[in-house]
This record gives structure tokens, C-alpha cells and sequence, in this order.
């Protein structure tokens, strides 16, 4: 009983931290809470501090954007789906979306205001971690 | 305005497989077009009518990363037969329902200038059939506060909270358009607190209205929101005040309804409602009982049937509607 608690817990470490979520190295973000980025990506908070955030996406087929929506969003597809058809009557649209990581991580470095997610590996000096998941 | 139900129809012939049914089409980067449509059928001991109730159109847009705008013009009843006496009657004028600007400072602060959805109850903040789970509406959405404020509105979360959201809205002048209010006022003030749990809200809310012939009312109330992908639990209750000068004095009315909506598949729920309601002016009390069943083989499509059991017999009626949003 005892190994397989250790091995859930070795499973649960190696789990975290795999996708981070990134800002602009320039930008005065240095980390943000799990709250804060699941309200900036569904658009019920627009700032940080005043700094106004642009949210940006990865396609929808991707594998790290459903891993974002589960762990970070906590929602599945269709419910987000369901969220956007009534934002839509409400006149808020859904955040950009890049077509690849790469493109996220370029848009992201180029961009003060913007936040994005990709693949840990994936991180250059262009940009800086503010959450993992 | 007759001319704008074509545009209904355009981002269908624009659209070049990008479109997805129920978000919009965007024509421009500042200009997103959407539309819905519903149509009713009631059936009871003397009532048997059929009903193509909303035809609406709405365009929408960031103009800068922080200004925004919404319109949209609607034509309520836009035509209805009375298969029971065999008439039939036509409202094809669109009146502006929403017109707003929307200007983000902080999250602390946005202010939204125009004629906008009264805050407060929150049925009404999304009151258009397709994203209810019912066809049927409660008395308090209709009778106890304007539904639309043509004025100004300030709203945001208070500083140093993330849960605690307010909002404070003031109308100084006539209705934007008069063609699309469920009362005709020229004064109105009010304001809404928000706490924000993780499935859960809730908000209390008030105001002060006087319509355009100098009756005033005041109105509070109250919302309890809990919603999950598959349940969705709303309870509301409100009074109001209002003085009669010249013909009753002051009277109330109250009403509070508590309804829960059941997912029992991806595209199959179930929705039931109770509510009651008392009007001291006319001296009313009703209690209503709503069970429904709503198929949607896509989100933005709604088929709804329900049987609204009213206390007085007479007023039972079942209703089916279908309803689409674009």
C-alpha cells in the first residue's frame, strides 16, 4: 500500500510543471495565481494591475490547449464551447489563437501585455514562466 | 428598420467555412455579427397561438483593446396567429434593444455608456430564449424592475477583492428607444453586489425607478446562482414598492421563483421551476409550477417543450418553442 502511495506521488511530481504559462521577459508579471489565469483566458478580468492582458490560445485540436482547459480552466470542451456561444451574446469574443506553440512563444515575447501557454521545454529566454501546470 | 432582417441572413452568405453556429460571424476585426430567432407555440383552455416571438440582429466589436461596443435591434411578436379566433397580427418594426460604448480602466473599473441590460436579477442578464432553460418567463423578469437602462453604468471588482465584484447604474433621461422596455422610465438608479465562489454566486440588488407619468417604485432583490455542466441551480427573490399618488397609495409586489436544470445527456435536459407571485394592486397571488424538457442538437438550437401549471386552472397552458442563435 505503502509503494503504490509513493508511486502516485512520484507520478503526481513528474506530472506538474510540464506546460507553463508565459508572459514577455519584459513584462512586470512575475507569477500569477491559478484564478487569475483561468479569468484572464474566459475574459471576466482584462488587467493586471494596469496593465491590460491579451490572452492568447492555441488551436483547438491541440494537446497542450485541452491539457490548459482541463488543469488550468478546469472545464471541458463543450462546457467552454457553451461559455463562448453566451459570451457571444454579451459582446465578448474568445481570446486569439496562435496555430503553434512556436507561434505563441513568438507572439508572446514580441507583445508586453500578452499571455500564452506551451510545452515547458519550449521556453527561451524571450519569455518568462508565471504559472505551471 | 424593416430593412435590417436581410442582414439577419448575411453572415450566412459571407461566411466561407469558418463560421461556427452560434458564435457570431466576424465580418471585420471591430465588427462580430450574430442574430437569434424564436418561435413559440401555447396551448390552453383558450388559448391556442402560435408566435415567431424575436427576430434580433447584434453587431459587436473592440474598437481599442479597452473601448468596445454592442447593438442590437430586435422585433418582439414580429407575427402571431390566434388559431383560436383565426386572426393573425404583425409587428415588423425593429427597435434598438442594446446600444452601448464599453470602456475597461481597470478591473476595478469599467463604465458602460448607452442603453444596456439592467444589472442585477440574473435571468435577466442572458433573458433570450435559446440560452434559457425554459420557454416560459418568471414574473419577477417582467414585473418588478425596467429590464433596460438607457443611461450610464459603472461595475468592477471592489479593490483588494477577486470575488467581490459591484455594479451602480443611473438614468437621467428618456428610454434610447421606447419601443422596447417593459416600462416607459425616464429616472432610474440602482446597484448590484456580487460574491463569486467557485460554483457559486451570489448577488443582492436594488433600485429606484419613476416612469415618465411620475408613479416612482423602489425594488430589492436577491439571486442565488449554482451552476455546474450538468446542473444548474437559480433562486431569485424580489419585491417591490410603488407609489399610486392619485389612485391606491402605496402598494407592493413580490415574487420569487427557485429553478433547477438537469443535464441528462450531451443534447437532453430537464428543467423544472416554481414560483410565486403577489401584486397587492391587483390584488393577485399565483403559484406556478414549470416542468420542461429541452433538446439541443447543437448548443445555439433549442427545442423546448413545458406545461406551466398555474394555481388557477385557467391559466395552465403547455408551450413549445424553437429557437436558434447565430
Amino acid at each position: 500500500m505503502r509503494q503504490l502511495i509513493l508511486l502516485l506521488l512520484l507520478l503526481s511530481l513528474t506530472r506538474a510543471g510540464e506546460y507553463a504559462v508565459i508572459t514577455s521577459a519584459k513584462s512586470p508579471i512575475d507569477s500569477l495565481g491559478v484564478r487569475f489565469v483561468k479569468d484572464i483566458f474566459l475574459k471576466k478580468r482584462t488587467f493586471y494591475r494596469d496593465l491590460d492582458v491579451i490572452p492568447v490560445n492555441l488551436g483547438a485540436t491541440s494537446p497542450v490547449r485541452l491539457a490548459f482547459e482541463k488543469e488550468v480552466l478546469g472545464m471541458e470542451r463543450d462546457y467552454i464551447n457553451e461559455y463562448w456561444i453566451v459570451s457571444h451574446y454579451k459582446g465578448i469574443k474568445p481570446p486569439l489563437v496562435q496555430r503553434s506553440e512556436m507561434g505563441i512563444r513568438a507572439f508572446v515575447a514580441n507583445q508586453l501585455n500578452a499571455i500564452g501557454y506551451l510545452r515547458k521545454e519550449l521556453v527561451d529566454d524571450s519569455v518568462k514562466v508565471i504559472y505551471e501546470f | 428598420m424593416k430593412r435590417l432582417l436581410p442582414l439577419l441572413f448575411l453572415p450566412f452568405f459571407l461566411c466561407a467555412g469558418e463560421y461556427r453556429l452560434g458564435n457570431g460571424y466576424e465580418l471585420l476585426d471591430q465588427l462580430t455579427v450574430g442574430g437569434y430567432i424564436s418561435a413559440e407555440y401555447k396551448r390552453g383552455d383558450e388559448l391556442n397561438e402560435l408566435e415567431i416571438d424575436d427576430i434580433a440582429v447584434l453587431g459587436y466589436g473592440n474598437l481599442t483593446h479597452s473601448l468596445s461596443y454592442l447593438v442590437e435591434f430586435e422585433a418582439a411578436k414580429y407575427h402571431s396567429w390566434d388559431l383560436e379566433e383565426d386572426t393573425q397580427e404583425s409587428n415588423p418594426d425593429f427597435f434598438t434593444e442594446r446600444a452601448y460604448l464599453n470602456y475597461k480602466l481597470s478591473n476595478q473599473l469599467q463604465v458602460t455608456a448607452g442603453k444596456f441590460i439592467t444589472p442585477g436579477s440574473y435571468w435577466n442578464q442572458v433573458p433570450i430564449n435559446v440560452l434559457r432553460d425554459t420557454t416560459s418567463k418568471p414574473r419577477l423578469s417582467q414585473n418588478i424592475f425596467p429590464r433596460l437602462v438607457s443611461g450610464l453604468d459603472v461595475e468592477g471588482y471592489l479593490p483588494g477583492s477577486d470575488t467581490l465584484k459591484y455594479a451602480l447604474f443611473v438614468q437621467k433621461n428618456e428610454d434610447i428607444d421606447h419601443g422596447y422596455n417593459n416600462f416607459y422610465c425616464d429616472d432610474h438608479v440602482g446597484a448590484a453586489v456580487t460574491k463569486e465562489f467557485d460554483e457559486l454566486e451570489a448577488r443582492v440588488w436594488g433600485g429606484r425607478f419613476e416612469l415618465e407619468d411620475g408613479t416612482a417604485s423602489g425594488y430589492a432583490g436577491a439571486t442565488l446562482r449554482y451552476e455546474t455542466p450538468e446542473l444548474r441551480i437559480l433562486a431569485e427573490a424580489a419585491q417591490s414598492r410603488t407609489d399610486y399618488p392619485t389612485i391606491q397609495g402605496e402598494k407592493s409586489k413580490e415574487s420569487v421563483f427557485l429553478q433547477g436544470a438537469k443535464k441528462l445527456a450531451r443534447n437532453h435536459s430537464i428543467a423544472g421551476r416554481y414560483e410565486y407571485y403577489r401584486d397587492e394592486s391587483l390584488d393577485l397571488k399565483e403559484n406556478l409550477y414549470i416542468l420542461g424538457y429541452n433538446y439541443r442538437p447543437l448548443f445555439p438550437v433549442s427545442l423546448k417543450a413545458e406545461y406551466l401549471l398555474h394555481d388557477d386552472s385557467a391559466n395552465s397552458m403547455a408551450l413549445f418553442s424553437f429557437s436558434i442563435l447565430f
